[in-house]
């Protein structure tokens, strides 16, 4: 039996190949009846993202499989195999457990430590687990998968610090007001990337909306997205103070907002904490504003800079992550190996045969008169007994192991006489 | 050394591997630091307790008789109160700068031990017990307040800076810790206030010195003055950010120096 992952990610194809070979979710279940129609496998799974598109195979013969496999999507798929060919890759056993638990935990994705993997994966399990095609080996697979790339966001920082400028504003907001709920976001010209900063913060619970702009029907039009309201541009210093966080992006060649205009609006706010994000270039903010006691101000390249380094710590995380999947898989392939018949065999007939020990011993001891001879009949009656009753279930197993999906009858027998409690 | 005291030795260390661990986990991102810290303040606690109930009943003396237990006293109120709040408020960060000073303060404690002390205190009245104790309770509102700040302060610092990742990430919001330091400075205040009143009251009625004879009872004044002068200009002037923050920082620091100085002096 050997587990087998083939497909292709954002690595190894490019754009449209992945989005011709991906499977939408209500396309899944189809796929995977075909799937299993077509290939030598007795379980199967399709994990399909905008990165990826990936099938998880258990087969006694990976080589016939991967070939079915590519059939069955250039079938599938309407697409000739030469064409991904080049850009398919594929893992056998410890390598493709490792492989999803890589998958599974964000290492493997092209923004490293993103979380919506793990609910893809999930999803991915799910369609399989509804088909039917998940049974014994890829069932504890694809959950010990989740379960590892939980382990990897709660023990490690892979997913921590946001990826781009617009959700790290939103983080810096949130560390500075902690709740953003009754914050007022003030929004000095009408440019697409101030726009979509103050979508984030509105998403995060900020409630007011005030929008300024030379033009005065693009700051109303912009006002009327978020139903907000507009502040007239000549208006600002005196408007200012009720700005917690202020958006700017004007297009202005001069600065905007001078420390003196800031300095008064502090004063006006009883000085609680104002957060400036000048991603105009040039800069719309004087920098001598950030001096200022509880004003905070970041610009374009200090936002792109903490971007940078939450990257760079997320990459510092990776080898973290790379030892737990080492440990997991290895847990993996030793719960993998209770499936093999032979240790199998083995824990049933040491249970057997310590069940009819204890009996022996608590019948012996209750009756003390007997001796001798006695004693050598009752001990053989009772092994003939145990032989007996173990005789079917061993033969069963041993039959088991000459069929491809003999584990998932040894399986049965391990759970129908409890072997895994007792080891 | 007595029982109790090696007790106490072994609450130290207790409290310099916390300190240790808090800190790994805050600023060297050890993970598991701070659960292995809090798990030694625990223990340390409880150990702390039963050292001073030991002491409390050995002396026939309340646990704040003498410099050394006061001090001990203090920091197990300190730890305590902390303990409360860590989970509920989400405050694990804070743990990285009271561990240290609870360390700080034992051991200086420890350092010049009991025989150096002074002889146990006599509490002939229970307006004098009421009055030490509700001080002592405000200058636990008040050491909560001066790490908070810190917190504010480290918080603010790597804001201004742009260092905004690693030790960022476990500090609690500037809005959140301001509120924080202002409820832990309005309690501690409160309480002194009334301790101070009664102090006063008790010192010119009853038995014990008169006020302006104790360099204690002044101290904590002054203190009570500068948190005071804190919570007006707050209020009046809208004072926050980080001068505010610096006037607890400093206010507490030289208050917590020139009490040890004056009570452990040769």
């Amino acid at each position: 039996m050997h587990i087998l992952a083939l497909g292709l990610n954002h690595r190894t194809a490019p754009v449209d190949l992945r989005e011709r070979l991906a499977f939408a979710p209500s396309q899944v279940g189809e796929a995977l009846r075909r799937l299993m129609q077509q290939a030598p496998a007795t379980e199967a799974a399709i994990l399909s993202t905008c990165n990826r598109s990936e099938v998880y195979a258990v087969t006694s013969n990976h080589n016939a499989a991967v070939e079915r496999i590519k059939q069955f999507l250039a079938q599938f798929h309407n697409l000739p195999a030469e064409r991904f060919s080049p850009h398919l890759y594929h893992c056998l056993d410890d390598e493709s457990v490792k492989h999803l638990f890589r998958v599974a935990c964000g290492v493997d994705s092209m923004v490293v430590g993103e979380t919506q993997i793990l609910a893809q994966v999930k999803e991915a399990f799910d369609s399989a687990r509804a088909c039917g095609t998940v049974r014994v080996v890829l069932d504890e697979l694809f959950r010990r998968a989740l379960r590892v790339g939980k382990r990897a966001r709660t023990e490690t920082d892979i997913s921590k610090g946001a990826l781009s400028v617009s959700s790290a504003a939103v983080e810096l907001a949130k560390q500075i007001f902690g709740d953003l709920r009754g914050t007022n976001i003030l929004l000095l010209g009408a440019g697409k990337m101030s726009e979509l900063t103050a979508r984030y913060l509105v998403a995060q619970g900020a409630t007011a909306v005030f929008v300024t702009n030379r033009t005065y029907e693009r700051a109303a039009e912009l006002a009327r997205k978020f139903n907000g309201a507009t502040i007239a541009w000549d208006h600002l210093p005196q408007q200012l103070h009720r700005a917690d966080i202020v958006i700017s992006s004007t297009a202005a060649p001069h600065y905007v907002l001078r420390h003196d205009t800031v300095a008064a609006a502090m004063r006006a706010r009883r000085r609680r904490p104002m957060f400036l994000i000048d991603i105009a270039v040039p800069r719309d903010i004087e920098p001598s504003v950030n001096a200022l006691d509880n004003v905070f101000l970041f610009n374009i390249d200090d936002l792109e800079q903490v971007v940078a380094e939450n990257r760079r710590e997320r990459e510092k995380e990776v080898h973290k992550v790379e030892v737990m999947i080492a440990e997991e898989t290895g847990k993996f392939a030793q719960w993998l190996k209770t499936l093999e018949v032979t240790p199998t065999l083995k824990a049933l007939t040491q249970k057997a045969e310590q069940i009819r020990e204890a009996e022996l011993q608590a019948l012996f001891n209750r009756l003390p008169h007997l001796q001798g001879r006695d004693r050598e009949l009752i001990q053989a009656a009772l092994k003939a007994v145990v032989n007996k009753l173990l005789h079917d279930p061993l033969i069963t197993l041993r039959e088991a192991a000459q069929s491809d999906d003999g584990y998932l009858t040894i399986d049965v027998m391990r759970r129908a006489f409890k072997l895994d409690n007792d080891s | 050394m007595k029982g109790h005291e090696w007790l106490l030795m072994l609450v130290l260390l207790a409290y310099l591997a916390a300190t240790m661990g808090y800190q790994a986990e805050i600023f060297f991102k050890v993970k598991g630091g701070a659960r292995g810290g809090r798990i030694l303040l625990l223990g340390a606690v409880v150990l702390q307790g039963i050292a001073l109930v030991g002491h409390t009943l050995a002396l026939r003396t309340a646990p704040f008789a003498n410099a050394f237990t006061a001090a001990n006293f203090f920091v197990w109120l300190l730890l305590v109160a902390f303990l409360l709040v860590e989970k509920p408020r989400r405050l694990t960060a804070l743990g990285a700068f009271v561990t240290p000073m609870a360390f700080f303060v034992s051991l200086v404690a420890f350092a010049v031990r009991m025989g150096r002390a002074g002889s146990p205190a006599r509490f002939d009245s229970p307006w004098l017990v009421v009055h030490v104790v509700l001080i002592g309770l405000g200058f636990v509102g008040l050491g909560l307040a001066f790490c908070l700040a810190l917190v504010y302060l480290t918080s603010e610092k790597m804001l201004k800076t742009k260092h905004v990742t690693g030790t960022f990430r476990y500090l609690p919001s500037l809005q959140i810790t301001d509120q924080l330091v202002l409820q832990s400075t309005t309690i501690g205040l409160a309480l002194m206030t009334v301790g101070l009143a009664i102090g006063f009251y008790g010192g010119m009625t009853h038995t014990f010195i008169a006020p302006w004879r104790d360099g204690r009872i002044l101290l904590s004044a002054f203190t009570w003055l500068l948190f005071a002068l804190y919570l007006c200009t707050r209020r009046l002037l809208g004072w926050q950010g980080s001068k505010a923050h610096w006037m607890i920082v400093a206010g507490f620091a030289v208050f917590v120096l020139t009490l040890m100085v004056y009570q452990f002096r040769p």
